[in-house]
């Protein structure tokens, strides 16, 4: 049987780990693309004016396949362990999980649509790449919150 | 070929940072007499990014293999928390020893060598006991 002391101990560093990740990459964003839809829009479509260039479908391609294999199985990993949990109903569940895949795949994609002149995926951009990172961070805060719980109670137990 | 990804990470990281504190800093910093070029913050943050995603998945699956071998909890313990705390401190001082003090680079090396060191021993243990079949 696995201790649950030393699962608690591996999820925790996982879970620290994970929203450092996450730390970089919204500092990453922040850094490159702006706060705003005009920043995120001229970031990807080009300005004549600040001299950006307007960024290129390989080059996009070249971000976004290892993002979508990143993502995809970031979510997988880590969204498994809800399934052992009984903290939230399956219903809530399944609204988390279908959340953080709709953002991710949103995200991604609107970049695509940002360097065909859709001003409207800048915002689009923008809305859901924050909703992915908050969608993630409840998830790693439920997981933390399970674990640690589970590890009282088998400490308890043992008293 | 988590074995693989360990050991290629390590050449990897010395042969792009270098192998030792002092041209690491070098690297990460530039230096105005050998017109090295100092990396810009846009690739510090591009290389933690992708980095950790890559050392976070390769150790967190190397680790939950370790919790299920057949040795005591003390050791099991002991390899899950250096791995992973030391891919903390890798991660966070490679962050602090650009932005902040030189003095960082040193924490980034030993945990940089100890968190590949520790992966590379516990693949060990998972392939001696997958073929001692104690497991």
């Amino acid at each position: 049987m696995i201790s649950k002391k030393l699962y608690f101990l591996l999820l925790s560093f996982a879970i620290i780990l994970i929203s450092i990740q996450l730390g970089s990459g919204i500092w990453l964003f922040i850094s490159k693309y702006g706060l705003t839809p005009s920043e995120v829009y001229k970031y990807f479509a080009g300005d004549e004016e600040s001299f950006i260039m307007a960024k290129s479908f390989e080059g996009l391609i070249e971000t976004a396949v290892p993002h979508f294999l990143a993502i995809s199985t970031t979510i997988f990993v880590y969204a498994h362990f809800l399934l052992f949990t009984k903290i939230i109903s399956e219903k809530k569940k399944q609204l988390l999980i279908f959340g953080l895949f709709i953002s991710a795949i949103l995200d991604i994609s609107s970049s695509f649509f940002i360097i065909n002149g859709y001003e409207i995926f800048a915002f689009i951009k923008i809305v859901s790449f924050w909703s992915f990172e908050m969608l993630m961070g409840l998830l790693l805060y439920i997981l933390f919150w399970v674990a640690l719980n589970s590890y009282k109670t088998q400490k308890r137990k043992q008293v | 070929m988590l074995f693989m990804y360990f050991i290629g990470d390590l050449f990897y990281l010395s042969h792009f940072f270098g192998s030792d504190p002092s041209s690491i800093l070098t690297t990460l910093k530039g230096n105005e007499e050998e017109f090295i070029e100092p990396l810009s913050a846009i690739s510090i943050l591009e290389h933690i990014h992708i980095s950790m995603f890559l050392s976070i998945m390769a150790l967190f699956t190397t680790m939950a293999i370790v919790l299920r071998l057949n040795i005591s909890k003390r050791h099991k313990g002991i390899i899950i928390f250096i791995s992973m705390f030391s891919l903390l401190i890798s991660s966070i001082s490679f962050l602090t020893t650009y932005y902040l003090s030189d003095i960082f680079v040193y924490l980034f090396f030993t945990g940089t060598i100890f968190w590949h060191l520790s992966g590379i021993y516990a693949l060990i243990l998972i392939f001696t006991q997958l073929w001692t079949k104690k497991a």
